[in-house]
């Protein structure tokens, strides 16, 4: 069930990601929704579910647009898996801390990104990308954040989602 | 082993990210043919992104259409006065055109429009990220698309398929950083390369034609066409317009903007068309 949801979730936000996002591009940036919900379920549920998320997310991106499959998903795998090492070491508020870390793991996401375009020799010159690119998507990324962390903080309310919580109490 | 497996966490991770990069490397070199996994996934999205598409572009479409009629009345009595101009440019056109065509024959070129369409086609996604322009069209190799065919609209050229799948295709547009059309000036009949502008912020939609001659003596509205070197795109394909003319001092080449005929914002219907008849 909690698997379905997810991969549900998922298939819906890279339909929409790529569908109605490229109408409401501003300055020639879209938001990176994936990136928030990577980090969100990282932060509520810890690591493997963060980094398998994050693997599976950017997989289905890689598959269907990527230039390679496997670029994407390092990027949200790693964030995933940096964030779910958090959960449980820090106190997340509703607002500020996911914001926060949706920032900082945007940066991560586009230094890999950099790394990339350095080896495949793009020549994209990396102080441009970071002004035309990374800090505008980075600000647009951060105003989905609140909405969408509420709406996975409130999926994780139903009871299907803690099943391993209560598996791990009744042994 | 305890410690073994007490790290087996960090060492899954680590495996995942070199399998990843294995990955990337193995499949960055043109793979043509979407596997079996991208079909299915591709297959099973494809109705849903054609609905969201569709509503996403009636949204925009409402939206464009609210800004675009506060200009119409100014726009209505300049338009009248081109259209005069332009019914006398249709006329001197048309005596071009029939003497263009009488010469062709004699220089026994056929006239290829119209074998070379091979379908008509739907824009139903974009590339999500911001670093890359592919988009996705709903006909694949059931319906007779192949890699390396190019795609326009009557706007000009939009760009070539990169991989096809049974029933949808990536293509990758003129734009995108990756991509690299042979480009003729239509006036002085000088080559060059178009790149795209790696989808750049601010330049985004914008094709940059490098390696123009260094005595060329191009000028902000020439129009560029494919020149059909390197047998991907037929010749004579519309591009754009030259917008701006760089020359840097220590290079041998002059380099131009180059704003594509069509409009990758509002992209809908596209048409697929092949150079081997």
């Amino acid at each position: 069930m909690r698997e379905i949801v997810v991969l549900a979730i998922l298939l819906l936000n890279l339909t929409v990601q790529s569908t109605i996002f490229p109408f409401i591009e501003i300055v020639n940036v879209k938001p990176d929704s994936l990136l928030v919900l990577v980090v969100s379920f990282a932060l509520l549920a810890g690591n493997p579910t963060g980094a398998l998320v994050g693997l599976i997310g950017g997989l289905m991106q890689d598959i269907l647009f990527g230039n390679n499959i496997g670029l994407h998903a390092l990027q949200y795998m790693i964030v995933g898996c940096l964030v779910g090492i958090l959960h449980g070491k820090l106190y997340v508020d509703k607002f500020f801390m996911p914001l926060l870390v949706v920032m900082v793991a945007n940066m991560i996401k586009e230094v890999i990104m950099l790394a990339y375009n350095f080896f495949i020799q793009s020549g994209i010159p990396p102080g441009k990308a970071f002004s035309q690119i990374i800090v505008p998507e980075t600000i647009y990324t951060m105003f989905l954040t609140p909405l969408t962390f509420y709406g996975i903080t409130r999926l994780y309310h139903n009871k299907f989602m803690r099943k391993k919580y209560r598996f791990r109490k009744d042994l | 082993m305890p410690r073994l497996f007490k790290n087996a966490p960090i060492i899954i991770v680590i495996l995942a990210v070199i399998a990843l990069i294995v990955l990337m490397v193995y499949t960055e070199a043109g793979k043509e043919k979407a596997s079996m996994v991208e079909d299915i996934l591709g297959q099973a999205l494809l109705p849903l992104q054609k609905g969201f598409y569709s509503v996403s572009q009636y949204v925009y479409n409402v939206f464009s259409d609210i800004g675009e009629r506060r200009n119409m009345i100014r726009d209505y009595d300049d338009l009248q006065a081109r259209l005069v101009d332009l019914e006398m440019e249709l006329i001197r056109l048309e005596e071009l055109e029939k003497q263009n065509e009488r010469l062709k024959k004699l220089a026994l070129f056929v006239d290829e429009n119209k074998e070379m369409i091979v379908t008509g086609a739907t824009v139903i996604a974009k590339n999500p990220g911001n670093w890359f322009n592919n988009i996705t069209i709903d006909k694949g190799s059931k319906h007779g698309v192949g890699v390396n065919m190019a795609v326009v609209t009557d706007q000009g050229l939009v760009g070539r398929v990169i991989e096809v799948a049974e029933g949808w295709s990536k293509v990758r547009t003129i734009v995108d950083g990756k991509s690299a059309v042979s480009g003729i000036v239509q006036r002085n009949r000088d080559n060059g390369l178009l790149k795209g502008n790696n989808s750049l912020g601010s330049e985004d939609g914008l094709c940059r034609m490098i390696y123009l001659p260094e005595d060329s003596n191009v000028t902000p509205g020439d129009k560029v066409l494919t020149s059909g070197l390197g047998e991907i795109f037929p010749k004579g394909i519309y591009i754009g317009e030259i917008i701006e003319v760089t020359k840097d001092k220590r290079e041998l080449y002059m380099t131009a903007i180059v704003r594509p005929g069509v409009d990758f914002q509002r992209l809908e219907e596209v048409l697929v068309v092949t150079n081997d008849l």
